[in-house]
């Protein structure tokens, strides 16, 4: 006959290779059914965090509002949690980011609403499991407004922030954003240089390209770039110069950046 | 109060529909599934693997280091562990994929963080969950100083090699990586220019373009093809033309993430 069991959280942390278990003869012995485990797992304890957090042993599953203020997560170091999965979620849709980190070269950057993080401590650090973002990592850049060169050096059209999630590639588009009684538009009079650039980051020229012979443009420039060192927050611009003659003019574009 | 072993809580790896559950206390044989068990103590025990390997059944997450070659690992036939579940990661950044089959079911693992969570039904073994934090993505060669002068041949600016896993429709974007002193652009002749994205090892033209103003292009064009199966894919993008340049573009393959 079935006895009334214990509390299934208050099994030890560690699996252990022998699993003790309490057997005695008074009907106190450790008791589980089946049930009642996958009920666990299909309704697990989540840890509401809305404020800076250092992941306890016990957490799991922590639900992160961001709502009020950035959030750092200090989770520990992957040796000291071999083995373990912690699933984090950002549950808010604030700009405020959740920043998971464990100190010593683990870190990853929640800044969506529903965006999921699932990671197991390793030998050789954090590894992620499982990432989904149900927005996707984006940035839209300034607004070139009426931008206009006529020098021979290079000076900005848009510029763009973002921090490179994975090792998936970067798409850049230069794209009009104009109005019926502004219409966006790229031109040069007689030579346009281009070019995408990390300055600040030191990974330079990304590409550059020329055009001439050309009027008014209010699309097209566009690269997919490789991703080396995720994690690392890039500015990137798009920039102009004359070819060592004439005007390059740029009306309402902007550069955006959207991993894919 | 006394305490028992129970050792058969590694050795089981699913639940059978006459296990017994401690309803008395004389029954010593708590068998569990490994997995729940894990979850519920927010662990899993993963297995490391350097070589050819057999997955076995108290295997959870394989981490697979392909650092010395290419690696296969074989699943047992899903018939026989139904319901079971099991997690694939390729863990080192090298060019070797990790081979996961059973003989019907395939997939390779090629990127370093790639993976994938399986699960046995009686239809095979099914995709639960992939992650990839590269892509299928890869960067064609640099045409360099291209230039074709014949609008009867098909000539190759540049071309990228790209292995399909899925039916994800792939993105075929030319675009300029020219240095400042040499900026990129494709320069039409005006004339009666042509160009192509085109799959070599299929024979499938995609799509076909024409340009007739001369002028250096900043740009090249973009195309989305689907492809019709799971494989390789050598894209090219060519040129037929009286007198066309085509200057340090680059042909981009990526596949659809959504």
């Amino acid at each position: 006959m079935p006895k009334t069991i214990i509390e299934l959280d208050t099994l030890t942390e560690e699996l252990e290779e022998t699993f003790l278990v309490p057997v005695d003869t008074g009907g106190q012995s450790f008791k589980a059914t089946l049930a009642q485990i996958r009920n666990f797992v299909n309704s697990p304890e989540i840890t509401d965090v809305d404020d800076d957090y250092s992941v306890l042993p016990a957490d799991r599953v922590l639900a992160v509002d961001a709502t009020a203020e950035a959030i750092d997560l200090e989770i520990p170091e992957a040796d000291d949690a071999l083995n373990r999965v912690l699933l984090i979620t950002k549950t808010d849709n604030s700009a405020n980011f959740v920043v998971v980190d464990d100190g010593v070269g683990f870190e990853f950057t929640l800044k969506n609403q529903g965006e999921v993080l699932q990671i197991i401590g390793t030998a050789t650090g954090w590894k992620i499991l499982n990432h989904f973002d149900p927005v996707g990592n984006k940035a839209f850049g300034t607004d070139s407004g009426a931008y206009t060169n006529a020098t021979n050096a290079y000076t900005t059209i848009s510029t763009v922030t973002l921090i490179p999630k994975s090792r998936r590639p970067l798409e850049f588009t230069v794209q009009p954003l104009g109005e019926d009684s502004d219409p966006s538009y790229i031109e040069a009079t007689t030579q346009g240089i281009f070019r995408l650039i990390d300055d600040a980051g030191g990974l330079g020229e990304l590409g550059v390209v020329r055009s001439s012979s050309i009027g008014k443009q209010g699309y097209g420039y566009s690269w997919i770039v490789d991703v080396n060192d995720p994690g690392v927050s890039r500015t990137y611009s798009f920039q102009s110069r004359n070819g060592g003659s004439g005007t390059v003019t740029a009306n309402r574009m902007r550069l955006v950046v959207r991993e894919v | 109060m006394a305490q028992k072993v129970i050792p058969e809580l590694n050795a089981e790896d699913e639940i059978l529909p006459a296990t017994s559950f401690p309803l008395d206390d004389t029954i010593q044989s708590y068998k569990a599934l490994m997995s729940v068990l894990s979850l519920f103590t927010g662990k899993v025990n993963p297995t490391l693997v350097t070589g050819d390997y057999t997955v076995q059944a108290t295997d959870q997450l394989l981490l697979v280091d392909t650092t010395l070659g290419e690696t296969d690992i074989t699943l047992p036939d899903p018939d026989e562990v139904l319901k079971r579940v099991i997690l694939l990661q390729k863990t080192d950044g090298s060019s070797s994929d990790a081979n996961v089959s059973d003989g019907v079911f395939s997939w390779a693992l090629s990127n370093e963080g790639e993976t994938i969570v399986l699960i046995a039904t009686d239809l095979g073994w099914r995709i639960l969950n992939h992650y990839d934090p590269r892509g299928q993505f890869a960067l064609g060669n640099d045409s360099d100083q291209f230039q074709t002068s014949d609008d009867s041949v098909w000539a190759t600016a540049s071309e990228v090699v790209v292995t399909c896993k899925t039916l994800r429709p792939i993105r075929l974007v030319l675009q300029g990586i020219g240095p400042n002193s040499d900026g990129s652009h494709i320069n039409f002749s005006g004339f009666t220019d042509k160009w192509r994205f085109y799959d070599a090892n299929n024979d499938i033209v995609i799509c076909v373009g024409r340009h007739d103003s001369a002028g250096e292009v900043p740009h090249g064009p973009r195309a989305e093809f689907q492809p019709p199966a799971i494989g390789t894919y050598n894209f090219k993008f060519q040129i037929a033309s009286g007198l066309t340049d085509c200057i340090h573009m680059q042909l981009a393959a990526i596949a659809d993430t959504r």
